[in-house]
């Protein structure tokens, strides 16, 4: 089993937490992406599995064998990994031929073998032929393949790759996207690759970690990852969602629930073998006198509903907002708190054209209605990741004018259930 | 299995770092330290010590006072020189601008002794045989020490004058500045840390410089520290030691309030801002530029080739004082040195040796040592670059002192070491470690750490990867750093003046001596023999630099 196995393995450089109980499991010839902005501790995190950082608690296991714990690591030249660095870091000085060689060399593989299976690597990357020349006569994309190629000369079971595409453009990154799937699949070896653009991350891999602030958020395939965020982070960060405080008021075991926002309630989706954590949040709230630190609207209204309703937090993507045709002009608002409605009412902000229709920002209107106290918060990760204060739709033509007052429903948004770090 | 485990325990940093501690402790650390216990062990506080040698000796307080005025007047003669050159080849439109560059960096190259040999030979010329050369004398002194360190000067101000943004210099010009007030209000403010940093290095220099006093001084009546402790040395043997360990930690004390002196100034420097434009035209010289450029050029001509011309026509004539014509021009001097003196030829024997030597050793020690401190980030490392680069900073004769002090008892095995070849290669080595480290040190800072863990990941050892990946990556630096240490060597006498033993003499050593003895001409030729290798040696370190980053060579700083 090339299997990769980290417990509760934490890092820190000087006062900052790089890693934070990091717990992972990763497969045989699985393609397993780490995602998350920079200085969320992923290179560490890399870094670390390669054996160029000593953990300072926690262990890890390469196929069934410890490599590093607390204080102990075995190092990088001892690990038998393949690694692909930003910047290739082919060493100038040698040929293509030599580079790939080079580890074949430590091993001390020589002539027609070495030979075969430096032709066979640089043949897998699609650079036959090219052995002689020198790092410096290549494009980026070649030195990627022949940075690739001498990774997999040694065949090896475990692949780190560090954001490898990053310094390309991006006709070339669509290319090498496939391409490295494609080696991938034919190597057979496990490729755990490291990314901070969450489409090539969506697109490559079997498995997408999340991380953020030296900890994972979620580790999730990325069809889930994108439908069913596990945190407001993860929410905001893939797909552009906005992440809002709401009030639950009801569910049914298929995963279906209704929301309330202010006045507006709406269809939302629920995690089914998370429930159970959504109505834990409640007992703490109730017990905890919590309340107040979700500043939504049932905390000051303090109707029957709310005492039934649990505060929860909902991911809104451009898809769940949809505008109702025509716009027609509100009427007066006073009385919101008795008459649920199903639509909202906002204004546009901005209007802004993406080739595939116009991205909407509208800012509802009982954001701002209520004079002194906010009504309606965007509830922010912690740091002000999501900063957005308005909903966002796609309408593929005929934006409505900036100032103009709309109408919208918001519909299938994700209730993000609820740990014990939010 | 065994030999498995003794590979694996080799290639542990820290024999590493172990061994460099052994190597940089033997020839530096300790013979530095045995300097310094010479005061500690004394029974009377250190500064009553000091006290007592600068009151109660009269020659030495006499010295002290001549090392100090001598090395004040040639540093501030030396920025005149440097800096109005760094200012001329960087504002003007002057042409022919690398030529002059080269021009004013010949006397870096040569060693002082001989530019000292040189102008003396030059002055006597206009002087009239009979009367004694006007440079035996305190101004002559100050005259060639501050020719000699402008070069230092040049470099420092045309570093600075290269960081200071040229959008600094338009602003001014748009808000109706004229050159001159430009030149006034804002460049001289913004380059004063360069200029101060080429003062400090100068005054350095002088502090420690031998050559110069030695040739010009010692007839001169003019002693300064470092004759002082040579001939002292050289009268009474190791009999006054200590002595002269106190002298030279004087010297050291002088040299410590030099370099702080350029610290302060430095640090200065890099708190500036550079934008990205540095080079620009503020003086333009119109129809005067063809004046300004000859006499930019009899000035450089004067100062760089002239005295090396008139050495060389030394070297041509049989005899002092018969002047040189198709006639009388003899290479029999050559001929002399180099056939009929078995003394000279053993000496550019002995040079060469120590030379290849050094550079080899020094070049294998700033490579480990750099890989440690600098692609490893070893803190202890970082402490023996501090520590590797002290010798170099500090007056060689103060070096010479400490390999005396700590060499002198016979080391268990090795037996003494004094007055052997031994003594020479140590010193040498101590010395001169640190321009091939700072060359390979900035080859490093180059170096891409991800190549050398791409070697890692494929499992390459620490040995292994110093050898196939960190080195070919570095090399040219190393090379023109082994070039450096070799010229340096090559043409050495501080340091031998005083461990040169019968046998063991080096070029410096032969010249000076010839030139005691009254053989000028001799004298002559032995220094156009030297100058003419290291011309070659720095001629191979340019070529060599062409694709070098800044930095490794001094003088395309």
């Amino acid at each position: 089993m090339a299997g990769l196995k980290l417990w509760g393995v934490t890092k820190r450089f000087g006062s900052v937490l790089a890693l934070d109980q990091v717990t992972l499991d990763v497969s045989e010839r699985e393609f397993v992406s780490i995602l998350g902005p920079s200085g969320c501790g992923k290179t560490t995190l890399l870094r670390m599995v390669a054996g160029f950082e000593t953990p300072d608690e926690g262990t890890i296991e390469l196929d069934g064998k410890v490599v590093a714990r607390k204080g102990m690591s075995l190092p990088p030249e001892e690990r038998e990994l393949g690694m692909v660095f930003q910047s290739y870091a082919l060493w100038p000085h040698l040929s293509v031929f030599e580079n790939v060689a080079y580890g074949l060399r430590v091993r001390r593989v020589r002539g027609q073998e070495l030979r075969r299976r430096v032709a066979q690597a640089l043949e897998l990357v699609g650079l036959g032929g090219y052995e002689d020349r020198k790092p410096e006569q290549l494009s980026g994309g070649q030195r990627q393949r022949v940075s690739l190629a001498r990774c997999l000369v040694v065949r090896p079971r475990l692949v780190l790759l560090d954001e490898p595409l990053a310094n390309l453009d991006a006709n070339l990154r669509e290319e090498m996207q496939t391409e490295l799937r494609r080696i991938q699949r034919e190597s057979g070896a496990t490729f755990l690759f490291v990314t901070h653009d969450q489409e090539e991350a969506l697109s490559l891999s079997d498995r997408v970690v999340v991380m953020d602030k030296g900890r994972v958020q979620q580790e999730d395939t990325p069809e889930r990852l994108y439908q069913c965020p596990a945190t407001p982070m993860v929410a905001s960060f893939i797909g552009g969602g906005i992440v809002v405080s709401a009030v639950l008021i009801s569910q049914d075991p298929r995963g279906r629930g209704k929301a309330r926002l202010g006045s507006v309630v709406t269809e939302v989706r629920l995690p089914l073998e998370n429930q159970n954590k959504v109505t834990n949040l409640d007992a703490r709230l109730t017990g905890g006198g919590g309340a107040s630190r979700l500043s939504g609207p049932g905390s000051e209204e303090g109707s029957g509903l709310e005492r039934n309703g649990v505060p929860c937090l909902l991911c809104v993507r451009t898809e769940n907002v949809e505008l109702e045709q025509p716009p027609q002009e509100e009427t007066g608002h006073g009385d919101v708190r008795e008459q649920y409605k199903e639509t909202f009412t906002g204004r546009v902000r901005w209007i802004s054209y993406r080739g595939n229709g116009y991205l909407v920002g509208i800012e509802w209107e009982e954001t701002t209605i209520r004079g002194g106290h906010v009504a309606f918060s965007i509830a922010g990760t912690g740091d002000g990741e999501c900063r957005a204060r308005e909903f966002r739709v796609l309408v593929p033509s005929d934006p409505p004018t900036i100032g103009s007052m709309v109408q919208f429903r918001v519909k299938g948004s994700w209730v993000i259930p609820v740990n014990e770090s939010t | 299995m065994d030999r498995n485990r003794i590979l694996r325990f080799l290639n542990q940093e820290y024999i590493l770092e172990g061994l460099l501690i052994l190597i940089l402790g033997g020839v530096t650390l300790w013979p530095l330290t045995r300097l310094g216990m010479e005061i500690l062990v004394s029974k009377e506080p250190a500064l009553t010590f000091f006290k007592e040698t600068l009151v109660e000796d009269p020659s030495a307080s006499r010295a002290f006072r001549n090392t100090v005025d001598a090395a004040v007047w040639s540093s501030l003669l030396a920025v005149l020189l440097g800096a109005s050159a760094a200012l001329a080849v960087a504002l003007t439109d002057m042409r022919a601008k690398g030529l002059a560059t080269f021009l004013i960096l010949v006397p870096m190259l040569v060693p002082s002794q001989i530019t000292a040999l040189a102008w003396k030979e030059l002055v006597g010329l206009f002087s009239g045989s009979g009367t004694r050369n006007p440079l035996y004398s305190r101004e002559g002194v100050i005259l060639v020490l501050g020719i000699e360190h402008s070069t230092a000067v040049f470099l420092a101000v045309r570093a600075s004058l290269r960081s200071l943004s040229w959008d600094l210099v338009e602003a001014s010009r748009v808000l109706g500045a004229k050159p001159f007030r430009i030149l006034r209000t804002v460049v001289l403010p913004l380059i004063l840390p360069g200029i101060l940093a080429g003062f400090s290095l100068s005054f350095v220099a002088g502090i420690g410089n031998f050559g110069v006093p030695a040739l010009l001084g010692i007839p001169g009546r003019f002693p300064v520290l470092t004759t002082l402790i040579y001939r002292k040395l050289n009268g009474f043997g190791t009999s006054v030691l200590s002595e002269t360990a106190v002298l030279s930690l004087l010297l050291i004390a002088l040299a410590c309030v030099g370099l702080a002196l350029r610290a302060t100034a430095s640090r200065s420097l890099s708190a500036r801002v550079s934008g990205h434009k540095t080079e620009g035209v503020l003086f333009s010289l119109g129809k005067y530029r063809i004046l300004v450029e000859v006499g930019i050029g009899i000035l450089f001509l004067g100062i760089s080739l002239l005295p090396l011309l008139s050495l060389a026509r030394t070297s041509l004539i049989p005899a002092i004082g018969v002047p040189l014509t198709a006639g009388t021009v003899t290479f029999r001097n050559f001929r002399f040195v180099l056939l009929e003196q078995p003394a000279v030829m053993r000496a550019f024997t002995v040079s060469f040796r120590l030379a290849l030597l050094v550079a080899l050793l020094t070049t294998v020690i700033a490579l480990l040592l750099a890989y440690l401190s600098e692609v490893r980030k070893r803190p202890l490392a970082r402490i023996l670059d501090v520590i590797a680069d002290a010798p170099y900073a500090i007056p060689g004769i103060a070096v010479s002192i400490a390999m005396i002090l700590a060499f002198l008892k016979p080391l268990p095995l090795l037996g003494s070491l004094y007055s052997t070849f031994w003594i020479l290669l140590v010193a040498y080595v101590s010395r001169f470690l640190a321009l091939s480290l700072r060359a390979v040190v900035s080859g490093m800072e180059q170096f891409d750490p991800r190549l050398e863990e791409a070697a890692q990941v494929a499992g390459a050892a620490m040995w292994r990867r110093i050898v196939t990946v960190v080195t070919p990556s570095v090399a040219p630096a190393a090379a023109a750093g082994a070039l450096l240490v070799f010229i340096a060597a090559l043409n050495e006498l501080t340091v031998s003046s005083l461990l040169w033993s019968t046998g063991n003499e080096t070029i410096g050593v032969m010249i000076y001596a010839m030139h005691y003895e009254g053989n000028s001409p001799a004298a002559a030729a032995v220094s156009m023999l030297s100058v003419t290798i290291v011309f070659l040696a720095a001629g191979i370190t340019s070529w060599l630099g062409k694709s070098l980053p800044k930095g490794v060579i001094p003088w395309r700083a």
